[in-house]
């Protein structure tokens, strides 16, 4: 059977069960249709010509409809320490789990909803609908953020997946909206047991109004099996600011698909993503970034290293919409080759209708800096020590800007548990 | 202390040092002088143990061992340090853990047992306060987004630090405000001793105003075509480079 064909069937089983209240029938049918029409990804689609699709051919697609509370407690030491000042949504296997949450409800003007109905349109745009539809067709739940105008939270939102098997996809779905003014931290983050081979789809859809500020971080964290795709979509609005920090460190085989559209005059992404595989794990990402009005702005930095025989890919594509004028782009892509077998591929690509644009763009693939790696041979350092900071360094390089310190050490915690040897020796000193 | 017989240097495809010769014995100062391209930094880089810089004639000691035998980082233990013409940046890894790092590197190799860390910063302040330095330089990657004037006295720095045997200053003066010259030279007049030698490459008389060197001596074309007293350089600052250089092709 296809993956395809499975994927149909599965839904057919489901259909019934799936709660209306969040998508109807025909909403989850014509979700169905739309998946169906494009057919799955494949290696021959220029987009996704570096993704590890082969898991497809074995998933399934249905999702747990129930968690019971025994469960919800085993998951309880997965997650990480709160961070203060936030309010905590943990969902696991794509399901509320309130005994895992925290929710003070002190923030006014804030509405969360973990039973959101999901628009019709959720993830349903150019670069890629696919993905999308799917969490539309198959998510029991969904949660969605309102925030309104002048208001500010901080937010964490947990992912956990912890079941394995054929009843157990997960669909993580979000809708967030920030209005005028409003000013949202919200930390994102999916989390498996170490070895634990899960399927997740996840699709998070932002509308960030006019002068407001969201500043997302998401950690991907999965189990070593895990197979994880993600879709994000954000509508920037004039004068809004949006700042997306992501680290990738988990799942055997990982695809982001992301659009931002910089919709209002004055809009901003600054957007890094910070990637650290080893063994046999592929982490794909194609981020189309749009400027479609005056003045607007993006920062896109990209590190990521592959140790073993994994391999990281990044294309990120601007486009510069006729009505860009006086917009600027900068984008910076970095890999490093850490294994004698891993792979990387890095690619800026620009899309310019108009002339009054600024774009710049610098890629590098491959070994440690030279010069870096002599300065610290110079001092007396050995050679191994130099090239595990320099390692460091690199993947560091883009969390130093994350503000929320104690999540930084989080992740640098997280980093380190990636190196090895006398890698692992040095991160420890400098966690 | 350091003994360079007939060096022949290649850099890429081309050769840069061709049969240089010179000698710089243990607690002396020689300035090395010369136009640009001549391959003054090439000779530091090659006594450093950069990669690239192949030596495929010729010999160095120091301190009676075959220098260009041993690893970059064997010959900074052993005691021999670079003052870069351009100092690098290392975004990510501080410079305190760097400093610390180097300090221990070359207490291993001279047999000490690793500095205190309470012990290691109470040192490094008051090195930090001798070139007027701010404790907050400490914290910042290496050289990220230091002014030039601030990499040269991070230089400068790191070589009290680590008290090296022998300092080979690449151009350490250039760059510098007239205060931060005063700085760098009294950092450099510290480290002046009889068991050290201090090899300072430099365009200018300036920083010699501050720090006699016992020797001067002018590179051109890969070779040591000239040496003399200090007034030699006096005489290169009003005169150029072009009479030793006619003197020596004849
Ligand atoms: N990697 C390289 N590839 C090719 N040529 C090189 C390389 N490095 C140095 N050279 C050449 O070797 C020569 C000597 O360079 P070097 O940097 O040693 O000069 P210098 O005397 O220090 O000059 P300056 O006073 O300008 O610092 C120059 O002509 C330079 O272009
Ligand atoms: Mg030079």
């Amino acid at each position: 059977m296809s993956a395809l064909a499975r994927l149909v069937s599965d839904h057919a089983t489901v259909a019934g069960s799936l709660p209306a209240s969040v998508v109807t029938r025909d909403g989850r049918q014509a979700a169905l249709g739309v998946v169906s029409a494009l057919g799955l990804p494949g290696g021959r689609e220029e987009n996704w010509r570096y993704a590890n699709l082969r898991p497809l051919d074995e998933l399934r697609f249905v999702p747990q409809l129930t968690n019971n509370a025994a469960a919800i407690e085993q998951a309880r030491s997965l997650l990480p320490e709160p961070l203060a000042g936030f309010d905590r949504f943990v969902f696991m296997d794509g399901l509320f789990a309130a005994p895992l949450s925290a929710d003070t409800g002190s923030a006014r003007g804030v509405s969360i909803d973990t039973r959101a109905p999901l628009d019709a349109a959720f993830g349903q745009y150019s670069t890629d609908a696919r993905f999308g539809a799917l969490a539309v067709a198959f998510a029991p739940e969904a949660l969605s953020i309102t925030a309104s105008a002048n208001a500010t939270r901080d937010i964490e939102i947990l992912f956990v997946a912890a079941r394995e098997g054929t009843e157990s996809a997960s669909y993580p779905a979000v809708t967030i909206h920030a209005g005028e003014h409003a000013r949202l931290r919200i930390v994102e983050r999916h989390l498996g047991a170490a070895e634990s081979a899960t399927f997740s789809n996840a699709a998070i859809d932002l509308r960030i109004g006019p002068a407001a500020q969201v500043d997302h971080v998401r950690v991907q964290q999965l189990g070593a099996g895990a197979v994880h795709f993600d879709t994000l979509r954000a509508e920037i609005g004039a004068d809004a600011g949006y700042t997306l920090d992501t680290v990738a460190l988990g799942a055997r085989s990982a695809r982001t698909t992301l659009h931002a559209r910089l919709a209002g005059r004055g809009a901003r992404i600054g957007y890094a993503h910070s990637v650290a595989l080893t063994e046999a794990q592929v982490n794909d990402t194609y981020a189309v970034i749009e400027h479609a009005a005056p003045g607007t702005e993006t920062t896109q930095d990209y590190r990521g290293i592959a140790a073993g025989r994994s391999s990281v890919a990044f294309n990120g594509h601007i486009v510069m919409r006729p009505g860009a004028a006086g917009s600027a782009s900068r984008q910076s892509l970095r890999s490093l080759l850490a294994g004698p077998g891993a792979g990387a591929d890095v690619r800026p690509q620009l899309e310019i209708y108009t002339d009054d644009v600024k774009a710049s763009h610098g890629a590098t693939s491959g070994k440690l800096d030279e010069h870096m790696l002599f300065y610290l041979l110079s001092r007396g350092i050995e050679r191994r020590v130099g090239q595990s900071l320099l390692k460091w360094a690199f993947l560091t390089g883009l969390v130093a800007r994350i503000g929320i310190p104690a999540l930084r050490t989080q992740i640098e915690r997280a980093f380190a548990q990636r190196f090895t040897g006398e890698d692992a020796a040095v991160a420890q000193e400098l966690v | 202390m350091l003994k360079i017989e007939n060096l022949h240097v290649t850099v890429g495809d081309r050769k840069v040092l061709n049969g240089l010769t010179l000698e710089v014995p243990t607690g002396e100062v020689h300035a090395i002088m010369g136009p640009n391209g001549s391959g003054k930094s090439t000779l530091a880089y090659a006594l450093a143990g950069r990669p690239g810089y192949e030596a495929t004639q010729g010999r160095v000691l120091y301190d009676g061992q075959d220098l260009l035998a041993m690893p970059a980082e064997e010959r900074a233990r052993a005691g021999v340090f670079l003052g870069f013409q351009y100092p690098v940046e290392i975004p990510g890894v501080n410079n305190v853990y760097l400093l610390k790092a180097a300090l221990n590197a070359r207490r291993k190799a001279a047999g000490l047992a690793e500095i205190d860390a309470f012990e290691f910063l109470e040192y490094v302040r008051g090195k930090m306060k001798f070139m007027q330095m701010d404790e907050s330089f400490l914290s910042r990657g290496v050289n990220e987004s230091f002014s030039g004037g601030e990499k040269k006295r991070n230089e400068i720095l790191q070589m009290l630090v680590l008290e090296p045997r022998l300092a080979l200053l690449d151009e350490t003066d250039s760059g510098l405000d007239i205060d931060a010259m005063k700085i760098v030279a009294q950092g450099i007049n510290s480290l002046r001793g009889p068991d050290r030698s201090i090899v300072l490459v430099t365009h200018y008389q300036r920083l010699l105003d501050h720090v006699q060197p016992d020797r001067v001596h002018v590179l051109s074309r890969g070779r040591i075509v000239h040496s003399g007293g200090p007034e030699l350089a006096l005489e290169l600052e009003r005169r150029g480079y072009d009479w030793v250089l006619e003197a020596s092709a004849a």
